[in-house]
């Protein structure tokens, strides 16, 4: 015999009923016979059970156990900090930049004194920012500082904004290879993190200085080196004086361009910065260059010197500084990273794929943290395919595909590398010879 | 019948102290990186997932054995715990399909002498000539209490494994019946079945102590 009691008396017996329905309970259980026996079995198994011997575990065991959890724990915090210095410190900078809270407060305090209440100190602020905002955005018109401002990921955007590689002229390809997209890619967005890796060459060179094609950044120390003399009048001046409006700024650009056109010098910048080719014809590229022997060397460190060689195109005196650089610092130091990424880029810059790769792996390997690691990976993906290991390339893409910065360029030259070996299946069929060809013009 | 009360469960490790971080706090920090927060862990649970896996497989070498690879899968897998359940139900989880692959294995490795001890509590227990009921009274407590302690060990020994881990789970963690349900696998009801079950068959087995434990409760 059962009653509606007996489900819960379970409960009750094992503390799970509120203490004021217990009572209840309880009281309701002792008069009905059944449950009043039912209860009090229970009651005693569980007076028998709560005095169950517990024993201590022997204590040896968690030494080993704390060993495990101490490396863990470093393991975990070193990835995240990995994460943190990729993926996060862009994140936080940008948003840092982009609402400085003192500054916001002077400006709340500022339109609040002058208009009729918060609400509309509140509302001309965002119209101003946003106005702050759409001033720097795209059409070339932004310089990188700003675009940080706006979006958390400067540089996966200023990597994706590149145009597209097959609008690019067919001198700027490098001598002696097949036309590289990648390469073009690789070599704008290494010539950019040139500018970022080693503090000598910092960021406040740079200009609002578009030139329509090789990224809306340009690095005025390049663009002064670069140029050819007859435009450096033109050029300074327009880097001295930054047009204040997108509109002026469009227009400015528009002019630079025609300059360009007209003075046959198709990439000046981007050409000089692939140093090392022969320059096309109609860039006058030694005269207009200033000498940076002199400076480098006055730069202090053979590092800033081969990065300067570097910048010159004078490869070959670039490696020799940057390995002499290698040698004298400790690889703790910061610079020691900066110098075998600025070595893998040099090699790849000479075509030396294959030292370039052991370079690249080295750093990869070597400085898992390291600030400029997703750069550092899409340029090695591009040394693997130009060596025709594009497993090996792909696995290095789908790497970078992790951080935002360089999510967009990876995720096109994995799709270049999928026609590249869609293609290169199809060649192997002898009904499609031609395919290659196809997906190498691509 | 005298009334007995509500029987307090044991609750060893768990967090009753409201002003003490969370088992999925300090798991959380521990993926920080503050290996101290693990520590912590550790004290809270070392002891009832030793008594927990001890029960199962009844010889304490092997339940440390156990209890070392429980924390040591916690440790590895701290990462991808995604706060899903709880963080007891989780390793409970663990360290019962510890013993579970466990005792697999003992299906096939066990050939034990006869003259070797049956159970774990046997090793500390009299034999058995001496534990058949002695018609002399016993009137010393303490030794009424630690032979009870004894004889519970095995009564709880003796119960189907079903049971047994419910009622192991809920007397050495306190864990609600909801989250024994997470951990073996059944229902709430079913959990509560195996329970009702085996605090009968515990009664049963040890009816002798009946009047001595309702002195004691009294």
């Amino acid at each position: 015999m059962s009653c509606s009691h007996d489900e819960r008396l379970l409960d009750l017996v094992m503390g799970e009923i509120p203490a004021e329905d217990a009572a209840a309970l309880r009281a309701e259980a002792l008069e009905c016979p059944h449950c009043h026996d039912a209860l009090a079995q229970l009651e005693l198994g569980a007076a028998l059970a709560a005095r169950m011997p517990m024993e201590e575990p022997p204590p040896a065991m968690d030494a080993i156990i704390m060993k495990a959890a101490r490396e863990k724990a470093e393991s975990m915090a070193t990835e995240r900090a990995k994460v943190a210095a990729v993926v996060e410190e862009p994140a936080v900078e940008a948003e840092a930049a982009a609402a400085d809270p003192s500054a916001l407060e002077r400006l709340k305090k500022w339109a609040s004194g002058i208009t009729l209440g918060p609400q509309l100190a509140m509302a001309s602020v965002m119209v101003l920012v946003v106005s702050i905002g759409l001033f720097y955005l795209p059409e070339g018109g932004g310089d990188t500082v700003a675009r940080t401002a706006v979006t958390p990921d400067p540089e996966g955007e200023a990597i994706s904004a590149l145009p597209d590689p097959s609008m690019a002229p067919a001198d700027s390809d490098l001598p002696g290879e097949e036309p590289e997209v990648a390469l073009e890619v690789g070599e704008a967005e290494s010539d950019e993190a040139d500018d970022q890796a080693p503090s000598a060459f910092g960021f406040e060179d740079r200009v609002a200085g578009s030139r329509g094609y090789g990224g809306d950044d340009l690095d005025l120390a390049d663009a002064r080196r670069n140029r050819p003399t007859q435009r450096q009048g033109p050029e300074t001046e327009e880097a001295r004086s930054v047009p204040a409006t997108p509109r002026q700024q469009r227009v400015a650009r528009a002019e630079a361009q025609r300059a360009d056109v007209e003075n046959e010098d198709p990439l000046p910048s981007f050409e000089a910065s692939n140093a090392g080719v022969p320059a096309p014809a109609g860039v006058a590229q030694a005269p207009s260059e200033p000498s940076p022997q002199p400076s480098a060397r006055a730069a202090g460190s053979s590092y800033e010197a081969g990065v300067q060689s570097y910048r010159g195109g004078r490869t070959q005196e670039a490696e020799g500084e940057l390995l002499d650089a290698l040698e004298r610092e400790s690889p703790s130091r910061d610079v020691y990273p900066n110098a075998v990424h600025q070595l893998a880029r040099n090699y790849r810059r000479s075509n030396d794929c294959q030292n370039a790769v052991t370079h690249y792996q080295d750093l990869l390997q070597r400085f898992p943290s390291y600030a400029q690691l997703p750069q550092a990976l899409v340029e090695a993906a591009d040394c693997q395919r130009r060596l025709g290991r594009l497993r090996q390339a792909r696995t290095l893409l789908e790497r970078a595909q992790r951080y935002a910065s360089t999510r967009a360029v990876a995720s096109r030259e994995l799709q270049r590398i999928e026609t590249l070996e869609r293609a290169s299946r199809r060649r192997a069929a002898p009904a499609a010879a031609d395919a290659y060809e196809a997906a190498e013009a691509y | 019948m005298p009334r007995m009360g509500v029987v307090r469960t044991r609750l060893w490790g768990s967090v009753s102290d409201s002003e003490q971080p969370a088992d999925e706090e300090l798991l959380e920090a521990f993926t920080q990186g503050d290996a101290r927060a693990f520590e912590t862990l550790l004290g809270r649970y070392r002891a009832p997932i030793y008594n927990f896996i001890l029960r199962s497989v009844r010889d304490r070498e092997r339940a440390a054995d156990l209890t070392q690879e429980t924390f040591l899968r916690v440790v590895q897998r701290a990462d991808s715990f995604r706060g899903g359940s709880k963080l007891s139900t989780w390793i409970y989880a663990i360290a019962r399909n510890l013993c579970i692959d466990h005792g697999r294995r003992m299906v096939f490795r066990r050939h034990q002498s006869l003259d070797a001890p049956m159970k774990q509590s046997e090793e500390k227990s009299s034999p058995m000539v001496d534990r058949v009921p002695s018609p002399a009274p016993v009137t010393d407590r303490d030794a009424i209490a630690k032979e009870l302690q004894i004889r519970i060990a095995e009564a709880v020994e003796e119960l189907p494994d079903d049971q047994r881990e419910v009622f192991v789970l809920r007397q050495v963690q306190g864990l609600p019946f909801k989250d024994i349900a997470e951990v073996v696998g059944a229902s709430e009801n079913t959990v509560k079945s195996r329970m009702r079950y085996a605090l009968e068959r515990l009664q049963g087995a040890l009816a002798e102590y009946q009047d001595y434990v309702r002195e004691l409760s009294a």
